[in-house]
């Protein structure tokens, strides 16, 4: 299992950056909404819990784009995201997910 | 004295509302960045200029610099396009580092065809006034540097 903390300090690390708080910050959706946007400036979004989201859900950075696909639901793999962070659900859902990240303030 | 190279990204998009993850590593004897420059090369024939095909977005450096973000435009198909400006960077590369981002397609639909662009990256293979007569220069200069200057000397 990836130990996500350790990971994120390490990359860091060798990519020398700072860290001036890491904790963690959730995005909780519910129905009626689709988009959701999360202002990350001078700081990054690790998503922890990818496998849990809906397929086709779409997170949109400055820095990266992901949709979620199959390939994400054994993934221990850890997206990062910065800038302006644009969350779009697909339509029809029946459970409303909650997207976890680390925040890396920087 | 620099010697300039002009590095050249080719992206190819295929399907409309594509996203390209670029993970792309700088030749090493590429010492700095002074300027970019991103155009469509191939593949749209739009009737009237699109402003905008996509974004672009790129970090050098492993991830360090996070120095272009850009909206590519396509011109109109036949419309005589010779403008070359290219836009200033000043940026330090780090040797074999990744040049990492992300391009994504945003072409209306109804004008979308598999398209190609190319990122221009106007670089310096050598830092200004890098030669000197030193005789011991050879030890107090990088590999790449130190390779560039005996090949200038023969």
């Amino acid at each position: 299992m990836l130990e996500a903390i350790s990971y994120i300090k390490e990359q860091l690390a060798q990519r020398g950056i700072p860290i001036a708080l890491h904790r963690f910050k959730k995005v909780v959706t519910r129905s009626g909404q689709n988009r959701y946007e999360v202002p990350a400036y001078n700081e990054l979004l690790f998503l922890t819990n990818a496998p849990e989201l809906p397929l086709r859900t779409k997170i949109i950075s400055d820095t990266n784009i992901i949709e979620i696909g199959p390939e994400h639901a054994y993934s221990e793999s850890l997206e990062e995201f910065s800038g302006l962070v644009a969350i779009v659900l697909p339509n029809n859902l029946t459970v409303y997910p909650v997207l976890e990240f680390i925040q890396i303030i920087l | 004295m620099a010697y300039i190279s002009y590095h050249i990204l080719q992206l190819k998009v295929e399907s409309s509302g594509q996203t390209i993850h670029i993970n792309h590593k700088i030749p090493a004897y590429l010492k700095r960045c002074t300027g970019f420059l991103v155009k469509h090369t191939k593949g749209l024939k739009p009737n009237a200029h699109l402003p905008e095909i996509g974004w672009l977005n790129l970090q050098f450096n492993n991830l360090n610099e996070n120095a272009i973000a850009a909206v590519v435009a396509c011109p109109a198909h036949l419309e005589v396009n010779d403008c070359y400006d290219f836009q200033t960077l000043d940026i330090q590369l780090k040797p074999g580092a990744l040049l990492c981002g992300i391009y994504t397609d945003t072409t209306p639909i109804s004008s979308f065809s598999p398209y190609h662009i190319s990122v221009y990256l106007r670089c310096t293979s050598l830092e200004k006034d890098a030669y000197n007569t030193n005789p011991n220069a050879d030890k107090e200069q990088p590999y790449s540097d130190s390779f560039y200057q005996e090949d200038k000397l023969c």
